[in-house]
């Protein structure tokens, strides 16, 4: 890649090489540089941890209690869905058992879709697993949740 | 970008002439199409060597925050090793009694201070091998919400 020479017959050349050998330079270093995996991510919540706070005086008409939804990971690849409080004081424990390839997040997406139509105020989602449950599952059912759920937290206690 | 050049000669002797012009033009698009690729890539997020990250269905990861990633042998923050695991697990000394770890909680304090919003700031960039198992992630979450970190950004490897 040597320099050409300038013209004598008044036209201007561009001496290319140079230009050329700094493309090469730093499409070399790009490639390198750049990953080939695309990241992407999810954004969750931590679900509060620690003990509730103590009334300090009872009010005279119970406030009323959210309706929460809770999914826990076994880790015999069972998923545990408990919906509670609500108007009517909801307290539902739905079990998915497991499939061969681990959790069934098809039926989890499903169960969700169902509880979305009956309660369309349910709008958050807790998850916590059993201490051995690995992250991969985590992010497969903070995944599936999400598809119903708009938002998800994971329980810190 | 050829027409601009003056097109070099034929040789008269028996010697090759390379078309630099050519050669340049191609360059150029490929080096449009890298700098666009790696502008529009998350490239201040990177993996230690030996981290195998989930693969799922997520967002672009748009803004700089503080990351903390947990592998087998050892938790970083902002790339920095903090404490060292054995096979996922804290030493028994490290957790207390509220289940946060105290080397982990006061290295997020520090790196609160530091962050140039750090009274707003609740983001916390997250890298953790897909072995992880929950306790360890357990203890990583409580030390994070501890330290005010509460909005998490599960970093995965993306699919379509």
């Amino acid at each position: 890649m040597s320099g050409g020479s300038s013209g004598t017959d008044g036209d201007f050349e561009l001496n290319i090489a140079p230009i050329v050998d700094c493309f090469t330079v730093l499409i070399a270093y790009l490639l390198v540089s750049m990953s080939f995996i695309s990241l992407g991510m999810f954004e969750v919540g931590v679900a509060a941890s620690g003990d509730p706070a103590q009334a300090v005086a009872q009010p005279e008409t119970p406030p009323a209690v959210p309706l929460t939804l809770s999914l826990t990971l076994n880790s015999s690849n069972a998923i545990s869905i408990h919906l509670t409080g609500g108007p009517t004081h909801l307290d539902q424990t739905t079990m998915i058992d497991p499939k061969s390839s681990g959790y069934d997040l098809d039926l989890l997406k499903t169960d969700l879709q169902k509880l979305r139509s009956s309660y369309p105020e349910l709008k958050e989602v807790n998850i916590t697993a059993e201490p051995a449950v690995k992250y991969k599952a985590i992010v497969k059912a903070i995944e599936a949740a999400k598809t119903e759920i708009p938002k998800a937290f994971l329980a810190s206690s | 970008m050829q027409k601009m050049f003056k097109k070099s000669k034929k040789p008269a002797t028996g010697e090759m002439a390379l078309q630099i012009t050519s050669m340049a033009d191609i360059f150029t698009i490929i080096l449009v199409f890298l700098l666009k690729t790696t502008a529009a890539g998350i490239s201040s997020v990177s993996p230690n060597g030996g981290m195998t990250l989930p693969v799922a269905t997520g967002k672009i990861i748009e803004k700089d925050t503080l990351t903390l990633e947990v592998n087998k042998d050892s938790v970083l923050v902002d790339s920095k090793n903090v404490l060292s695991l054995s096979n996922f697990e804290f030493p028994l000394t490290e957790i207390q009694a509220n289940g946060i770890s105290q080397s982990l909680y006061t290295r997020l304090i520090e790196q609160r201070k530091h962050r140039p919003d750090a009274d707003r700031s609740s983001e916390l960039l997250v890298l953790a091998d897909e072995s992880t198992p929950y306790s360890t992630l357990k203890t990583v979450l409580a030390s994070a919400a501890n330290t005010g970190f509460v909005d998490l950004q599960l970093v995965v490897v993306q699919t379509d």
